[in-house]
């Protein structure tokens, strides 16, 4: 019962806290958003009196009683860097004067706001904001601009010190108090009982918050504040609280121990990855990224152009062209990729593992680093080495073919031969690491089972069928997941070595990702492309699990 | 005692360290993709201000950066406050970043008459993206038409006469040829749609790939190279190299950064590119690429920034890079001077640059390079013909131009 009561007054006092805490800091927005508001509407007023032909002296002074106490007002031709006319914070009207340097924001104000105008009309929509506000706690501005026909354009700019807010206290104590007295009276008859009283804990906590919100008016605090004490109400009546700080008390070098890992994660990860989702609904591109969100969702579009674009070829004048920028040519590409450098990074990797654990074999830890080196060097700087060799021009191949007496190749200008130079860099690449894990895993295998299988005769052949490679399946299996997902998101080798080329035919999913967005600047397409990715990939990795456990079942 | 006296050398290292900072000394760092003579004449022009400037505390670092990841660096680094405060680079990639924001300082408030008549004709246009000016222009790239003089004299001034040169010394069957350059490339080939009128974007910046007079400038590229003069089969820029060198090609078309390549035995000389007959007498023209000197949106130093920037394109800069980074400076009083009006390849490159067309600086460039280099190769290998594929070009640069902007009502 006691823990009930704790539990009640603590929920309660932080729906109080949260409330007016969040009640001040709307008081002092507010104030700020009244003034920016003010500004706004004087610098527009302003702005379309001289758009309509009115002198800029004359169209501040007629405005001389409606700025704010502190507040200053000035028009200025960004072409003839003047300012034409000023309203100063002391209310005087000040000489027209030249802009000075600490005065350049309101140039390039004049000038970026001539191009929202511009790129609005272009776009026939309002993608860009046409008047510029800055609501800050120290600071408010409003800039609009008018159209000033010599020399370049004009802007309005009106600013000052918000005013002070006033605080709503006394009226969050009201509700305070009256959200209390409800609470004791409801508590006071409700039925007892544990179940119940969690449930009853709760209501109170919304009631108390409908009370406290219906008073001040806040819709989002009183949303905040009656699931907030709803959910804490919950979790301690059920004692789900203090069962979490008891673990979290007894694993607290666990908790210490992971939580900047999460923290990490959220920040680097989850975030990203919910920010790139929303993206995905969205049709931003380079010219409305400014425009709020919501104006810019477009559903499912990008994902139904992604995935519905079944054209991956056209006929042209009786010829059959591949559409490179199609999805599913990019998807083939990236599934041979990932397949054929799966394939040779196991076979060669395993291959050298058989032979490095050949008993006796001299030299082996010499010959083991070695072949660890492509590992051990960044992969972008063997990308960049790999592409340098096959460079047409001045590459080692080329120059080896034509000391060879053959005729150079021009390894970027076919898909073939495109396809193969980045093959080339990612095998180089990938054997190091499948030759590790192989290793290791060979080195565990029992050496009996090979001397039992000669005795009776088995070829090495059917050894490394029967033996080896159901040994080292365990190890070799995760890798082999492993390196098929890092394949299939290789960025490096194909960005730097094919770099797509030709026309982009080379290009995997990943590379195709970044040239929508970064190159053509289409974010929001690029985004649901990143998430089909991850689907694919997500979808990979459940067959991949289920398929484990169906071996894992059988065995 | 120990104790005290390692206290005390870490008091004396502080105030040692407070004291270094209260000197003023600011650092600017510029980020560049140069190499070779051109990062030397570079780090020289950096080395002069630097010393020129050492009493004020105001220090240049330049940091080389490879050009295949430039691009992407300075979009990725300088909206997060992690790039330079100036940074080199060409024009076509200033629209995508003034319209992003974050990145490019607009420095039109700064300019005063004396950086606004320094420097050669449309140079501070290219700067320029709808009225503000973002960076002062530093030097411009573009093709021309190279000669080895031992087998062309004199340089021609119409198609027919390039072409009739070309041809006395073409024997393609033994690899000899009049006329090489790179036409298998969009830029190259550019020279020849816009000297026909036509281009890639039009003044509003819409797709217009499949104007006719494309059309014909590829007519005439196959012509050339199929019939009259031939050029040859894969012209990658070594083949065009080691054939200049090895005097089996009368002319090139190359930009500046030929002459790194050109064997010192080989006397070569650059003139425009011809006018062309089959076009009304219309010069051939080439797009031109100025570098200009940005500053990064975020720099704490944006005057020291745009001092140094106005040193680096004023004319005593321009005559080192010109002279030893063998570049062409957009300043324009630097060709005044004897030992650049006389050079016979700077000379040559600042002619062309009167009938040359900028490349435009909107973010639709961007898109351009895909569909045409696409149409280009379906040409080439004659898997359509030219009014054919720059139809289909044009309807993917104009669905891919519709993507990234809304279309116009």
């Amino acid at each position: 019962m006691t823990r009930f009561w704790i539990g009640a007054v603590i929920g309660l006092l932080l729906a109080f806290v949260g409330l007016a805490a969040q009640q001040m800091g709307a008081a002092r927005q507010q104030a700020i958003a009244q003034s920016a508001e003010n500004a706004t509407k004087i610098a527009l007023e302003l702005a379309s009196a001289i758009a309509e032909g009115q002198a800029p002296v004359t169209a501040l002074t007629q405005s001389q009683g409606e700025l704010p106490p502190g507040f200053r007002a000035l028009a200025i031709s960004a072409g003839a860097r003047t300012v034409l006319a000023e309203i100063n914070a002391g209310g005087d009207l000040a000489p027209p004067r030249r802009l000075t340097r600490d005065e350049k924001l309101y140039y390039d104000l004049a000038f970026g706001l001539a191009t929202a105008l511009a790129i609005n009309v272009e776009e026939g929509a309002r993608v860009r904001p046409e008047i510029n506000v800055l609501a800050g706690r120290e600071q408010i501005r409003a800039a609009a601009p008018f159209p000033r026909a010599e020399g370049g354009p004009g802007v309005v700019v009106v600013e000052g010190r918000p005013a002070p807010p006033s605080l709503p206290l006394s009226r969050s104590l009201l509700a305070f108090s009256a959200a209390l007295v409800g609470f004791v009276l409801l508590g006071r008859f409700w039925p007892a009982g544990q179940g119940a009283k969690a449930v009853a804990l709760a209501r109170m906590f919304a009631l108390a918050a409908a009370i406290l919100g219906s008073i001040s008016g806040a819709w989002v605090g009183v949303l905040t504040a009656a699931i907030g004490g709803y959910a804490l109400a919950l979790a301690i009546a059920s004692g789900g609280v203090e069962q979490a700080g008891k673990t979290l008390l007894k694993h607290n070098f666990a908790y210490a121990a992971v939580s900047p890992a999460l923290l990490a994660l959220t920040l680097l990860s989850f975030f990203p990855m919910f920010y790139g989702f929303v993206l995905s609904l969205t049709d931003t591109t380079l010219f409305n990224l400014s425009q709020p969100l919501l104006d810019r969702f477009n559903g499912l579009a990008n994902y139904g152009r992604i995935l519905g674009d079944f054209q991956v070829t056209t006929a042209s004048e009786g010829r059959t062209l591949i559409n490179y920028g199609n999805f599913y040519w990019t998807l083939g590409v990236t599934l041979a990729w990932t397949l054929t450098n799966v394939t040779i990074g196991v076979s060669l990797g395993l291959g050298l593992a058989l032979a490095l654990n050949t008993q006796g074999l001299a030299f082996a830890g010499a010959y083991r680093t070695i072949l660890l080196l492509p590992w051990a060097i960044p992969n972008y700087i063997t990308a960049l080495a790999w592409k340098g060799l096959f460079n047409p021009q001045f590459g080692a191949i080329n120059q080896l073919l034509q000391a060879g007496g053959l005729e150079p190749v021009s390894w970027f200008d076919q898909f073939g031969t495109a396809f193969l130079t980045s093959l080339a860099a990612n095998a180089w690449l990938s054997f190091p690491f499948m030759m590790v894990v192989s290793l290791g895993a060979l080195q565990a295998v029992n050496r009996e089972m090979y001397e039992a299988a000669r005795l009776e005769g088995a070829s090495a052949w059917r050894q490394f069928w029967s033996i080896t490679l159901p040994a080292i399946r365990p190890a070799l299996a995760p890798s082999v997941l492993l390196s098929a997902v890092w394949t299939f998101n290789m960025f490096n080798v194909i960005f730097l070595v094919s770099g797509g080329e030709p026309a982009g035919a080379t290009e995997i999913l990943i590379t195709q990702a970044y040239r929508y967005g970064i190159e053509e600047y289409r974010y929001g397409y690029a985004a649901a492309y990143s998430i089909v990715i991850f689907g694919l990939l997500l979808l990979f990795g459940l067959v991949q699990a289920q398929a484990g456990k169906r071996a894992e079942t059988a065995r | 005692m120990a104790i005290a006296r390692a206290f005390s050398l870490i008091l004396l290292m502080f105030l040692a360290a407070c004291n270094a900072k209260e000197r003023g000394s600011t650092e600017i760092t510029l980020w560049h993709a140069y190499r070779g003579a051109e990062a030397d004449a570079l780090q020289a022009v950096v080395e002069i201000y630097n010393s020129a400037n050492a009493a004020r505390g105001v220090q240049v670092r330049t940091l080389p950066v490879p050009f295949d990841a430039y691009a992407d660096k300075i979009s990725a680094a300088v909206p997060r406050g992690r790039g330079p405060d100036l940074f080199l680079f060409a024009q076509d990639r200033l629209g995508g970043w003034a319209e992003a924001g974050q990145a490019v300082e607009p420095i039109g408030f700064l300019l005063e008459e004396r950086h606004r008549s320094r420097f050669l004709p449309n140079m501070l246009e290219a700067m320029t993206y709808r009225g503000q000016v973002y960076g002062l222009p530093f030097n411009f790239k573009s093709l021309a038409l190279i000669r080895n003089t031992a087998l062309a004299p004199e340089a021609p001034t119409t198609s027919q006469e390039l072409a009739a040169i070309a041809r006395a010394n073409t024997q393609a069957a033994r690899g000899i040829y009049g006329l090489a350059f790179q036409y298998q490339n969009f830029d190259f080939q550019a020279a020849l749609l816009n000297g026909f009128g036509g281009g890639a974007l039009d003044e509003r910046n819409r797709a217009i790939l499949d104007r006719a007079e494309n059309a014909r400038a590829f007519e005439l590229l196959l012509r050339w190279k199929d019939e009259d003069p031939k050029l040859p089969p894969e012209p990658s820029g070594a083949l065009i190299t080691s054939l200049f060198n090895s005097q089996r090609a009368a002319f090139v078309i190359s930009g500046p950064w030929f002459f790194g390549e050109v064997a010192p035995e080989i006397a070569a000389a650059v003139s425009p590119l011809p006018t062309l007959d089959e076009a009304g007498g219309a010069p051939i023209r080439p797009w031109v690429f100025v570098e200009g000197v940005f500053i990064a949106q975020g720099s704490k130093n944006v005057d020291e920034a745009f001092a140094f920037a106005d040193f680096l394109t004023g004319p005593d800069a321009a005559a080192v890079m010109a002279a030893q980074g063998r570049q062409l400076p957009a300043n324009a009083e630097v060709y005044q001077r004897r030992e650049i009006a006389d050079d016979p390849v700077l000379a040559g490159f600042r002619q062309q640059l009167d009938s040359a067309v900028l490349i435009p600086n909107a973010a639709e460039m961007a898109l351009v390079w895909a569909p045409g280099e696409q149409a280009s190769r379906r040409i080439l290998r004659k898997e359509a013909g030219p009014a054919a594929a720059l139809a289909d070009a044009q309807a993917a640069l104009e669905r891919s131009i519709a993507d990234l902007r809304r279309p116009q009502p």
